[in-house]
Parts: structure tokens; sequence; C-alpha cells
């Protein structure tokens, strides 16, 4: 799922870090559909475009893509 | 600004000291949550007169090791949420795509302040302990970042601020 909108936005990556640097972006298909301040503008800005059709949503960071939660990724949340 | 006192065990009205600091060492810092659809999702499915899922109801812990806040996919699934994006996260074995959703997270000791949040799916299945509600997410960094956390382990006890 969004595999289409995922490839989009890694291609256009570089250039979106120069326009739109923390930004939310929305993207639907290989279509851009806007740049937004904050996640809840652009999330209603993907419904109105897109409706229940599947959308990407992506901050513009330039290390985006991963993170750690090392108390679940290690198992260690139940005593 | 919307202020949460937290103490453990999170049942109203019991407050004996031996046992809020035993139930924050064993238990940690949570607080009740509940997950339903993002408003514009729910005026959506309205206009297009489809069912809206109820919300879930369960707790949540305050990890200040997250880099961010965390649902169970279990949760995200029974809502019928469709993921937004994916993002990777590391373990001792390598890292792994988990899907992100949009949310809305309600806090009952906040007088039911509601907020937007994306989040992350995991798998928090077996992560819940006798006698306390399930877990159903973890609040990360992303979240604290707008917040004063105060944690006060001598009286097992914790406020969260939240701007």
């Amino acid at each position: 799922m969004l595999e289409r909108e995922l490839k989009y936005f890694n291609d256009n990556k570089d250039e979106y870090l120069r326009i739109y640097p923390n930004m939310f972006v929305v993207i639907s298909d290989d279509k851009f559909v806007g740049s937004y301040t904050t996640q809840e503008q652009a999330y209603e800005a993907g419904i109105k475009a897109c409706g229940l059709k599947p959308f990407l949503l992506k901050q513009v960071l330039p290390d985006g893509d991963n993170t750690s939660v090392p108390a679940y990724s290690l198992g260690l949340l139940t005593r | 600004m919307a202020i949460i006192h937290g103490l453990q065990p999170l049942q109203p009205g019991l407050v004996n000291p031996a046992v809020m600091l035993q139930g924050m060492i064993a238990h940690g810092p949570r607080m009740p949550i509940e997950v339903s659809l993002p408003d514009p999702l729910i005026e959506i499915l309205s206009r297009e007169e489809k069912p809206i899922p109820r919300s879930v109801s369960g707790s949540i812990l305050i990890d200040t090791g997250a880099g961010v806040t965390c649902i169970s996919d279990r949760v995200m699934q029974s809502l019928g949420i469709q993921p937004i994006s994916t993002i990777r996260m590391g373990s001792a074995a390598g890292s792994n795509p988990h899907n992100v959703y949009p949310s809305k997270l309600t806090f009952p000791l906040a007088n039911g302040l509601t907020l937007f949040w994306l989040v992350v799916g995991v798998d928090l299945s077996g992560q819940t302990l006798d006698g306390q509600p399930e877990l159903i997410g973890l609040i990360g960094r992303d979240f604290l970042v707008n917040t004063l956390l105060v944690y006060d382990g001598t009286l097992g006890m914790f406020t969260l601020a939240l701007k």
C-alpha cells in the first residue's frame, strides 16, 4: 500500500527538503496535493482531495524515515 | 493548558502512598486514553452513510525513550483506519517498516482533551498486566515536545501539562 506515493516522495525528496523543510506534504498516486504547516492541516487537505482513497502524508525531514522505540523493540514493556 | 495528574494504580479514589509507589515502579506513568477516528474521516464516512467504528479505550504509557507515539495495530485495524505512511523502526535485529495512522486521541484525565495525532502501529499483544487496563499505546517524544512532564518518584505520581 502507498508504494507508488512513497516512490514519488523519495524521487522528489531532495526538492521537498529544499522547498518545504519540516512541512507535511500530501501525495496521491503520483500527484503532489500540497504542503502544510501541521499534520492536522495536511490530513484535512488529503481527505478533502482524495476522500476515502489512500494517500500519503509525510513530514519532510532529512532523516524522517527512521525512528526508535527501544522498550518496545526489545520487549521490555512487561515486567 | 491542560494538566494531567497521574498516579498508579489507575483506579480513582485509591490514594495509598505505599500502593502508589509500588504501582509506579511496577507499571510506570500510565494514563487512560481513548483512540478514535479523526473528525475529517468521521465527516466523510457520515456523508457516505458508512458505519463509524466505536472508539477504543485503554491505557497509554509515557515512554521518554520512544521517538514517536505508538498505538496497537489491533486497535487501529479495529477502527478501520487506513495507514497514511510508513516509518522504519530499529531493533536489535535490524529495522522494519511500521504503518503510520491518523488518529484522534482523547485524554479523560484532561477533561476529555482531544488531539489529532499521527501514530505508529505496533504489536502490543502480551503487554497487559493483571489487574491493569489494557496497554494500547506509548506516548513518545514527538508528543512530549509539546508538554511539561514532572515525574515524582518519591510520591509515585506524575504531572503532564499540555500546551
